[in-house]
């Protein structure tokens, strides 16, 4: 097998990342340095981040026969990297103050980003189900960071042994599409449903089902979400800010460009399992949310039911760049609005280590001790609530304008009664902020240090990036409506045979 | 260039507001001032504009004054402002009750000024946008995006008594205020979206212009289910009875401006969108159910004006009144008449002025006797001097005394709807009646009879004069209105007969 310079480069971001993971190893082995730790693995995400530029001018082109590199894939890359960049600064200050072995964090944390972005370029099932170990398996060191608290090391146990059991029904539905295509590359597969369109292969189908599973575990979509609310609820917000956005996003940018085909080849079986999974997970995420006292549990509910609405982008009949965009849109404004939310919590977890700072009462009051504070934290509720002038308004606008043009009327009314439910939720949180406080403990003004006020500028950047794009959404658009992967004319080839 | 600067000025004198607040306190209510009478200059100024000078043809467009620059191409959404008579009377409306919403506020409001004017003059700002927005996009932008600093404006400087309960039922009213506002603007949306959407598929022109939506071709099934969605997302707004539950909490707990920028002006965003929007886009299937919504304006009549015998509180006694009055502005609408689409108009500039102003009093009044519970008042003619009397006078103007405004618009409303609904409306005359008695109680209970025990007002003392100015002023308006309505009759004519023909022409149809 012989691999050109031009594949090497558009491999790069993955090498530099697998060098900066190595040369943290070396590090630690030979001296611990947190400092330099956290420098070495801001230059390599960096580097990585850089050398998208360069790879764009290869692309789109295959890396072996595992790895496929389009526009799509690096629009998806870009936002992983930068979603662990963020994570890193802020787990730095996080880190900084309470352990001694900090270094390996890093590390932990970089291994799974290497997954992530393997999952994204993945065209292979082996590469598929490395790619999707590789970005959990380190997540739950992750967890476990702080195992001398209680809740965190439930998490971590619940986490593994669902995620591995999950695992091994996601092996066997590779299996079962290997009896049948006797290949493993994805487009064997979409060459073999094409083939059989008028009668699908049932052992096919059922491999497919267990990997739908495998990915709706992933995402916390609704018969298997039983394990977001717990592990949330257990996970440092830093680590946590990561697993919500990084992991997820990979994973769902894979899920659609898969998925899409079955919706295009209307196998109404899969389609109905999606409404059905879709809608509960709506319902169930925001009626659940409604009761929280805890801020993490809330979020994690809310995520349910985040992805619920964005399981409609896959429900699409023939106009795929709809759908792209709207995935895009939707994904990037969930990457916003949830590093800002678990950066602001992580930020508060620096300030009072004595509170709990994770309840939601802890929150009455903010607006009168840190008005910034308060005014960050509602532009990222009133986001993720979908509210105007914000980029989460826009990401609603897409998908009701989605639910309008293919006319699924029911889940219109789904998605009415789910967001009111779910703003009602948000709008609670909201208030608090601005209500007056009632413990005499938490009245004083909180004060950051000079390092805590960096993060807090990130905060701010985030927030006023929020804005911004939603009233100029056209910027985000016009990059996410050219970065299409190239599985997508093969369907429009395949449609025309 | 000359619209943006309606919804520029206000906003970017907020953010001023704002800034200023650190340095001196005095600053941010002279630049709030100076924002606003520069938009009531402006917006007077427009209507010396030259208004007669267009086509009334269908397919041209009407506008007066355009602005258009675009904004998502993607969608076919423009940042596009219009403005034809009706935009420019409700823009001189709102910045009036603007300029009187900051005298309100000149010395009441203590704590964070400068944060209190941003909101307020966002509202102001935003309502401009939504009265002037001819794209059904930008429209909805304006109309979700103004209940935050109403919002912000109830939770922060709301109805303040001590104790906890009094202050979480202050959030629940703010939050219920916030949800019937999305439950409106998610429906809204929804079926903006439908409309856009079934244009789109008809004539390949994906667009949010309302220009462009005028002419859609739909299906009456279509047409009849948007038209409802459209009604229902704005009669949360006005309200109407079956959806009025937010309006009364949101006045008992709201500032005294907040209430008087919500009557004065969110809810004439509502039936400005009726006017515009309901009537214009879908006048087939509106003139199927108009009978339906005269009803519908009948009972909230009814029902609001009972239901404001019961209240203790003046402020929700106001508010319910002024429900009321809404149910006969909806009622001239449906009834497409031409006497009652002038009379609307009056309706609506006489009713703010005259509630604004009651609002107004009632805010003076609670400086003195620190409560606003009927039941504890009394007895107050002898002790207040000017107060007594303004309240009188403009108690007597809500019920619609003939020589005020009120009573034009009210009397032209009852005879244009008449001819077309006799039954209904010599029902509805009864109300007046009622209506009469609601105020005369309101009166009577706080000013005269003798001083109860728990009334501890001890200082009685002349209110100041730029108080008694603009309250004279209000009271010269509200005369002259009603003794010359011809001054507001000639600017709306002209578009609201555009309206009212298209419409007509659909009952006349459905009728025979």
């Amino acid at each position: 097998m012989v691999i050109t310079i031009q594949q090497l480069i558009a491999f790069s971001p993955l090498l530099i990342l697998l060098l900066t993971v190595i040369i943290i190893i070396l590090f630690i082995s030979y001296n611990r340095n947190h400092f330099f730790t956290f420098l070495c693995s801001i230059i390599g995400l960096t580097l990585s981040l850089l050398s998208l530029h360069v790879t764009q001018n290869s692309i789109p082109i295959d890396v072996t026969i595992l790895f496929h590199i389009d526009k799509y894939s690096l629009f998806y890359i870009f936002i992983i990297i930068l979603s662990s960049m963020i994570s890193c600064i802020f787990s730095y200050l996080w880190l900084k103050n309470c352990f001694y072995n900090c270094e390996e964090f890093y590390l932990l944390l970089l291994c799974s980003t290497v997954g992530c972005i393997t999952l994204v370029i993945a065209n292979h099932m082996s590469a598929l189900f490395i790619g999707m170990e590789l970005s959990s398996l380190p997540i739950l060191g992750l967890i476990s960071y702080t195992h001398f608290k209680k809740n965190s090391l439930e998490a971590a146990i619940k986490y593994m042994i669902l995620s591995c059991s999950i695992s091994v029904l996601f092996l066997f539905g590779i299996t079962l599409i290997y009896s049948i295509t006797g290949s493993l590359t994805f487009s064997s597969l979409i060459y073999e449903l094409i083939i059989s369109i008028s009668q699908p292969d049932c052992i096919l189908l059922c491999g497919l089902g267990l990997i739908i599973v495998a990915f709706a575990f992933k995402l916390s979509v609704f018969p298997f979400h039983i394990w977001t609310p717990d592990v949330y609820n257990g996970t440092p917000s830093a680590v946590l800010m990561y697993l919500s956005t990084a992991v997820k996003i990979a994973v769902f940018s894979l899920f659609f460009k898969i998925f899409i085909f079955l919706t295009f080849f209307h196998i109404n079986f899969f389609n109905s399992i999606l409404e059905i999974m879709l809608c509960f997970s709506i319902f169930f995420g925001s009626f659940m949310a409604l009761f929280q006292t805890s801020m993490k549990r809330f979020l994690g509910y809310s995520s349910i039911a985040q992805f619920g609405y964005l399981f409609v982008s896959l429900l699409t009949s023939n106009n795929f760049s709809f759908s792209l965009e709207t995935v895009g849109i939707y994904l990037v404004s969930y990457l916003l609005s949830n590093i800002g939310i678990f950066g602001l919590i992580s930020i508060m977890s620096n300030v009072d280590c004595k509170f709990q700072y994770d309840t939601i009462d802890f929150y009455r009051g903010l607006f009168w001790r840190s008005p910034i504070l308060s005014v960050i934290m509602a532009i990222m509720l009133f986001s993720l609530s979908g509210i105007p002038i914000t980029i989460g308004f826009i990401s609603k606008f897409y998908l009701l304008f989605l639910i309008v043009k293919e006319h699924f009327w029911f889940l219109g009314i789904a998605f009415i009664v789910g967001s009111m439910v779910s703003i009602y939720s948000y709008l609670r949180i909201i208030t608090y902020l601005y209500s007056e406080p009632v413990y005499n403990s938490s009245t004083r003004k909180i004060v950051l240090d000079e390092n805590n006020k960096k993060c807090v500028f990130i905060l701010l950047v985030i927030s006023l990036l929020i804005l911004i794009l939603g009233v100029f959404p056209d910027m985000i658009i016009h990059v996410i409506s050219i970065s299409k992967p190239v599985l997508f004319n093969n369907v429009i080839y395949f449609k025309n045979l | 260039m000359l619209l943006p600067i309606f919804i520029m000025i206000p906003f970017l004198g907020g953010i001023c507001c704002w800034f200023f607040d650190q340095y001196n306190v005095k600053i941010s209510h002279y630049v709030a001032l100076f924002s606003m009478s520069i938009v009531l200059i402006l917006s007077i100024s427009l209507l010396f504009y030259d208004l007669t000078a267009y086509i009334s043809s269908l397919h041209a467009s009407y506008w007066n004054i355009e602005y258009e620059m675009s904004w998502m191409p993607q969608f076919g959404i423009t940042f596009h402002l219009a403005a034809d008579g009706l935009s420019i009377l409700m823009l001189v409306l709102t910045s009036i009750l603007g300029i009187i919403s900051i005298f309100c506020a000149w010395d009441k409001i203590k704590n964070k000024i400068g944060f209190f004017y941003l909101n307020l003059l966002w509202i102001l700002s935003f309502s401009m946008g939504i009265f002037l927005s001819v794209d059904l996009f930008l429209f909805f932008f304006f109309w979700e995006i103004v209940i935050f600093p109403a919002y912000f404006l109830m939770i922060l400087w709301g109805y303040k008594v001590d104790g906890q309960s009094l202050c979480l039922k202050r959030y629940t009213a703010a939050n219920k205020f916030f949800m019937y506002s999305q439950c409106s603007g998610l429906i809204l949306l929804f079926s903006i979206l439908i409309l856009v959407y079934s244009c789109y598929t008809s004539t390949h022109v994906l667009s949010f212009s309302y220009d462009v939506l005028h002419n859609t071709d739909l299906n009456f099934f279509l047409e009849t289910c948007i038209m409802l969605g459209f009604f229902l997302a704005f009669s949360i707004k006005v309200p109407i009875v079956p959806f009025h539950g937010w309006f009364s909490d949101f006045h008992t707990y709201s500032p005294i401006l907040g209430s008087l920028d919500i009557s004065g002006i969110l809810l004439k965003t509502a039936i400005y969108g009726l006017l515009r929007f309901n009537i214009d886009l879908f006048p087939r299937s509106s003139a199927i159910f108009s009978n339906f919504f005269i009803f519908l304006g009948v009972v909230t009549i009814f029902y609001t004006a009972l239901a404001a015998f019961s209240q203790k509180d003046i402020k929700r006694l106001i508010a319910y009144t002024s429900i009321s009055h809404t149910g006969f502005i909806l009622i001239a609408i449906y009834s497409a008449n031409q006497i009652a689409y002038q009379g609307i108009i009056i309706q609506i500039f006489s009713y703010a002025l005259s509630t604004s102003a009651l609002y107004y009093l009632i805010g003076q009044l609670f400086q003195y006797t620190y409560t606003r519970d009927m039941t504890k008042m009394g007895g107050l003619w002898s002790n207040i001097n000017w107060i007594p009397g303004f309240f009188l006078f403009f108690s007597v103007a809500n019920l619609g005394m003939p020589g005020t405004g009120n009573f034009v618009g009210e009397f032209m409303i009852l005879l244009g709807a008449f001819d077309s609904n006799t039954l209904l409306i010599s029902i509805v005359s009864f109300s007046l009646i009622i209506s009469a008695l609601c105020s005369l109680i309101m009166v009577q209970k706080t000013f005269f009879g003798p001083i109860t025990k728990h009334n501890n007002v001890v200082v009685v003392r002349n209110i100041s004069f730029s108080e008694i100015i603009i309250l004279v002023l209000l009271l010269l308006t509200l005369i002259l209105i009603g003794l010359y309505p011809s001054i507001i009759l000639n600017i709306s004519e002209h578009p609201l007969n555009n309206i009212r023909t298209i419409f007509s022409n659909f009952i006349l149809t459905t009728r025979l």
